[in-house]
């Protein structure tokens, strides 16, 4: 009988501790491909009208730890992507085909894989909490306004031009996780 | 008085023009709208003899007649191998300090 109570409350605890794991190490990130399709909502500082945007991340976490990534931002007006390999706490700069600059590392922070990348004035944060038990994620977007002007402000994907962030509100989002490299042909 | 301030720019672009070489410094290029967009409208504006570009941007009129228009400098072209190469962009470093770590290239 107390063999039986005691392999409950394991099992209670395994599940309790299941519930609670949204986060991940490095490693248990290994050799999982994640995507995210985001959209979301900017107001920009001299720009009218709420300016719809969307997005896609595509990352290969590969077995000796280097993350590729593909980034797309898209809006009524322009759009950039880029193309990486890196290592995570280190950065990178990625020049975009109209000669724009963007740097960006990833690390991982609090169990979550985050993407940081300067802005003209702040940060922008991508957090993305994989499960690598249930193979699920969540995305979480956030602006880091700059300590010492308090503003965020970000550049237009195509010209360059500065604008001021002075809201965004999130739109809907999908994430999934799969084994293997989603940029291989064979997948 | 936004206006005014356009077109004393304008003027002083023109003068400025003038009392340079044949071209003139400063040439204006207008980017057309693409049709069926709300696309904002604007003017590029180009030093041809140090490769500054500055875009002058007007926002579409919204329903409170609020309009956003102002100049913001591009960057620098410069002379390279492929058509329209821009310089670096200033402020871009090798490295950056978020939550107290450092990331460096």
């Amino acid at each position: 009988m107390r063999l039986l109570l005691y392999c409950g409350a394991l099992i209670v605890a395994c599940l309790g501790l299941g519930l609670d794991a949204v986060g991940a190490t490095l490693d248990e990130l290994k050799g999982l491909s994640i995507e995210v399709n985001w959209d979301r909502s900017s107001i920009f500082g001299g720009v009218s009208r709420p300016v719809p945007q969307n997005g896609k991340i595509q990352i290969y976490v590969g077995l000796n730890g280097h993350i590729f990534e593909y980034n797309h931002l898209q809006q009524f007006d322009g759009q950039r992507s880029y193309s990486s390999i890196n290592t995570p706490d280190k950065a990178i700069s990625s020049t975009m085909p109209s000669g724009l600059v963007v740097m960006h590392a990833w690390t991982v922070e609090g169990g979550k894989l985050q993407l940081v990348a300067p802005l003209k004035e702040g940060f922008s944060v991508t957090s993305i909490a994989v499960d690598p038990v249930k193979m699920t994620c969540a995305y979480e977007y956030a602006d880091r306004p700059d300590p010492q002007t308090g503003r965020v402000v970000t550049i237009h994907p195509t010209t360059g031009a500065p604008f001021q962030v002075m809201s965004r509100t999130s739109g809907s989002y999908t994430c999934s996780v799969r084994r293997g490299n989603i940029f291989a042909s064979d997948q | 008085m936004k206006r005014a301030i356009l077109a004393g720019v304008m003027a002083l672009f023109s003068f400025a023009a003038l009392a340079d070489d044949g071209i003139g410094r400063y040439q204006a290029l207008a980017i057309p709208q693409t049709a069926g967009t709300v696309a904002a409208r604007s003017i590029l504006f180009l030093d041809t003899r140090d490769g500054h570009v500055w875009e002058w941007r007007s926002a579409p009129i919204t329903d409170n007649n609020a309009r956003g228009e102002g100049f913001t400098y591009i960057g620098r072209l410069i002379p390279g191998d492929a058509p329209t190469q821009l310089a670096p962009q200033a402020g871009i470093g090798k490295c950056f300090t978020f939550n107290g770590k450092q990331f460096c290239e």
